[in-house]
């Protein structure tokens, strides 16, 4: 089985992601934008978590290549024995979680 | 040993000699998603549809291929599980109305939380009735937005959960209780818990809205009723939930 693939995209290049996953047989937004400096609203990127075929990860990796000025970031893990490393690595990229205060 | 025990292990030695004990035996069944009931997934495949188990058809659907859980065989004792990605990953129904207002009500869910030290909701009915993980510390059990219930817990174990809720009761210890693998569990209060539950449409499997705090991890069952089990039943059910997962 593939890995969990994570991306994390700016938010300004949400429609364009968001075309392209439906392009590649997504049936609505992918994007979720959850993701800024500070973990305060608003968000600067969003996130998509989702398991690819060996095909689908081939054709994101075309694609990718043909749009680097997306700079989509692209990291597969596996979400079975390393649950944390959206976070990891929304954190490398100098982001967080946006937490909106639960009351 | 438990009596109620005895009847069920007996009733799955004796191959069927007994009837063995259902959720579908207890009145007032809402929902019921059950993992080890999906037919026609293999290890690995994205879940679109849990479907309910209760005959009520409440199922719980995801039309967005990113943003389906992932089927996981033989994860807990032998049975599978759905496996949430903390990042999108969420399923929800449109419909329910059942518990709209109720005077009693109880939810029973067997799950794991693989990591995060960020708020995160298993389930909840919406404006109801829901349990909520604030941030790795208290879980929270809640019959509205100002009422709760909290315990501390670990929830990166496998535990079976059940949440009581008895709106004909007086005071907050008696309305709204806590179980964790069979046992009561300390809980604190805030605000005083109403005699009746709230109302909203819908439910959701691992997330507040459909965007934010997304469930990182594991849920095998989830069970709900617009009733509260007798002692007995409850016995029956939370025997049914450890025997069947091992815990």
């Amino acid at each position: 089985m593939n890995q969990h693939s994570l991306f994390i995209v700016p938010t300004q290049h949400k429609a364009w992601f968001d075309a392209q996953a439906e392009a590649l047989g997504n049936d609505g937004p992918a994007l979720v934008l959850a993701l800024s400096p500070t973990g305060q609203a608003p968000a600067t990127h969003g996130w998509c978590g989702v398991t690819l075929s060996a095909a689908k990860e081939a054709q994101v990796q075309v694609l990718l290549d043909a749009y680097p000025e997306m700079d989509v970031d692209w990291t597969r893990y596996d979400l079975g024995t390393d649950p944390g490393w959206p976070d990891q690595r929304a954190a490398e990229l100098g982001l967080q979680r946006i937490q909106t205060p639960f009351t | 040993m438990n009596p109620f025990r005895r009847r069920i292990q007996t009733a799955m030695q004796s191959g069927g000699g007994a009837a063995a004990f259902s959720p579908t035996d207890i009145a007032g069944l809402q929902i019921w998603l059950d993992a080890s009931q999906i037919v026609g997934l293999n290890d690995g495949d994205a879940v679109a549809t849990w479907t309910d188990a209760s005959g009520n058809g409440y199922n719980a659907t995801q039309g967005t291929a990113s943003k389906r859980p992932i089927y996981k065989t033989s994860i807990l004792n032998g049975q599978p599980v759905m496996r949430f990605d903390g990042v999108d990953d969420f399923l929800e129904n449109a419909t329910f109305t059942a518990l709209n207002n109720a005077t009693a009500a109880s939810l029973f869910i067997v799950k794991r939380q693989t990591s995060g030290a960020a708020i995160r909701f298993p389930f909840l009915f919406v404006n109801s009735f829901y349990q909520f993980n604030l941030g790795g510390g208290p879980k929270y059990w809640r019959t509205s937005a100002t009422e709760d219930a909290n315990a501390t817990l670990d929830w990166t174990t496998w535990t079976y959960e059940a949440q009581l809720f008895d709106g004909s009761q007086s005071g907050n210890a008696n309305r709204l209780k806590i179980r964790s693998n069979g046992s009561p569990v300390s809980v604190s209060y805030t605000g005083t818990i109403a005699a009746t539950l709230g109302s909203g449409t819908g439910f959701y499997v691992s997330t507040l809205d459909g965007t934010l705090y997304p469930w990182n991890g594991d849920i095998a069952e989830i069970i709900g009723y617009s009733t509260v089990p007798s002692a007995g039943q409850l016995a029956l059910l939370e025997q049914y939930l450890a025997a069947k997962y091992g815990l």
